[in-house]
């Protein structure tokens, strides 16, 4: 039997496979699952009253919610076989990355030189527990995610692994903020922002090897 | 495709057929000879396995060609060579020219210097639609003219087509 026969013979219907914005809503259900752990286990911090009334709070946790939806979006979009990447999936890949080139600059801008080696040595012990909390709650709704591009055909895997994992750390990230009522910049740039980088890194390395079609 | 995704088997059959020897051509153009046979089966099966994926809102041969230009890059790379750059402005190049289309087919030559009396619409049309199976909806889009005008630049050139073919 030739191979024309072969897949002849193997044909079988297949639902086609929604658009990429309905399957963000059906992923959107894992990251919130994990939000909603976060709160129990952390608990909201005390003076979430007062922070939500902070404008530059506010505007940081944007961001991180437009970054997560946006790179969710693109991974899924880009799970799909395509010569011509439309201008919205590039637009919303290039979106995600700038919410966090801003948050990055933002929050790094503050941090004077001389504070940078002691904070960071300081950070990565992680006390308080904001990267355990963004990396390994991250994994539940990343895997998910990674499910639902592996299921497509991702013929561009490590940028779907990056934005894979940059929407879980985005999303973890937001949650974070909400739990840890620390706010200055070193802490806010090693141990909630740095985290979610490493994970868009390790999503390129991810998405090499479960992404290949 | 939308058919096959519907498990019909005739149609799948069809389209397998039509662009077999289309990727064949695509990819002699642009690998070595010893690797084009296994790309193109390659290919078939990738399509196969990822026919779930394909929308009918995208051009067919942008969700194809996609797949194509990935095992090609496979393929090169498995013998050490660059990699390979393809846009979706060459794909439709390629397409566009009859000859590619036509060549391995029994009335190629003669098919092909028919469609040569065509204007350029009305071989525009005709390719698209019966060499790569769009709907008259779609090669309205695509060429910005009414579907009324499509049936009707279609309806004049198969007359014409059957006139040179007669002769």
């Amino acid at each position: 039997m030739t191979l024309l026969e072969t897949l002849v013979k193997d044909l079988t219907p297949v639902r086609p496979r929604r658009p990429a914005w309905q399957l963000v809503l059906v992923w959107s259900i894992f990251p919130i699952l994990s939000a909603l752990f976060v709160l129990w286990f952390r608990h909201v911090r005390s003076d979430v009253s007062l922070k939500m009334t902070d404008m530059m709070f506010m505007t940081e946790n944007t961001l991180m919610l437009a970054a997560s939806i946006m790179a969710a979006y693109t991974a899924l979009w880009l799970s799909v076989p395509s010569l011509h990447v439309p201008r919205l999936a590039k637009a919303t890949g290039v979106a995600a990355v700038g919410c966090w080139a801003v948050l990055l600059v933002y929050a790094g801008v503050h941090i004077s030189a001389s504070e940078l080696t002691h904070h960071l040595q300081q950070e990565l012990m992680d006390p308080h527990g904001c990267i355990s909390c963004i990396m390994l709650l991250a994994l539940l709704p990343s895997a998910v995610l990674f499910y639902m591009c592996r299921r497509a055909a991702p013929l561009r895997p490590l940028t779907t692994g990056f934005f894979i994992l940059l929407a879980n750390g985005s999303f973890l990230a937001l949650v974070t903020r909400y739990t840890c009522a620390l706010d200055y910049f070193p802490h806010l740039f090693f141990a909630h922002f740095m985290p979610v980088m490493v994970l868009g890194v390790l999503g390129l390395v991810a998405g090499r090897f479960l992404l290949k079609f | 495709m939308v058919a096959a995704q519907t498990g019909d088997q005739q149609a799948y059959a069809k389209l397998l057929a039509e662009i077999t020897p289309l990727l064949t051509h695509f990819m002699r153009r642009r690998l070595p000879e010893n690797l084009v046979e296994d790309t193109v089966q390659e290919t078939l099966i990738s399509l196969h396995k990822a026919r779930a994926t394909y929308s009918s809102k995208s051009p067919f041969h942008n969700w194809l060609f996609a797949i194509a230009r990935h095992r090609m890059v496979d393929a090169l790379r498995k013998n050490g060579r660059a990699s390979l750059h393809i846009n979706l402005d060459e794909v439709e190049t390629f397409l566009a020219d009859e000859t590619n289309v036509f060549e391995e087919r029994d009335t190629s030559r003669l098919l092909a210097k028919a469609l040569k009396e065509l204007n350029a619409r009305q071989r525009k049309v005709v390719t698209m639609m019966k060499v790569e199976g769009y709907t008259i909806e779609e090669v309205a889009k695509a060429t910005g003219l009414s579907p009324s005008n499509v049936k009707v630049t279609a309806h004049r050139a198969y007359k014409i087509l059957r006139e040179i073919l007669e002769r």
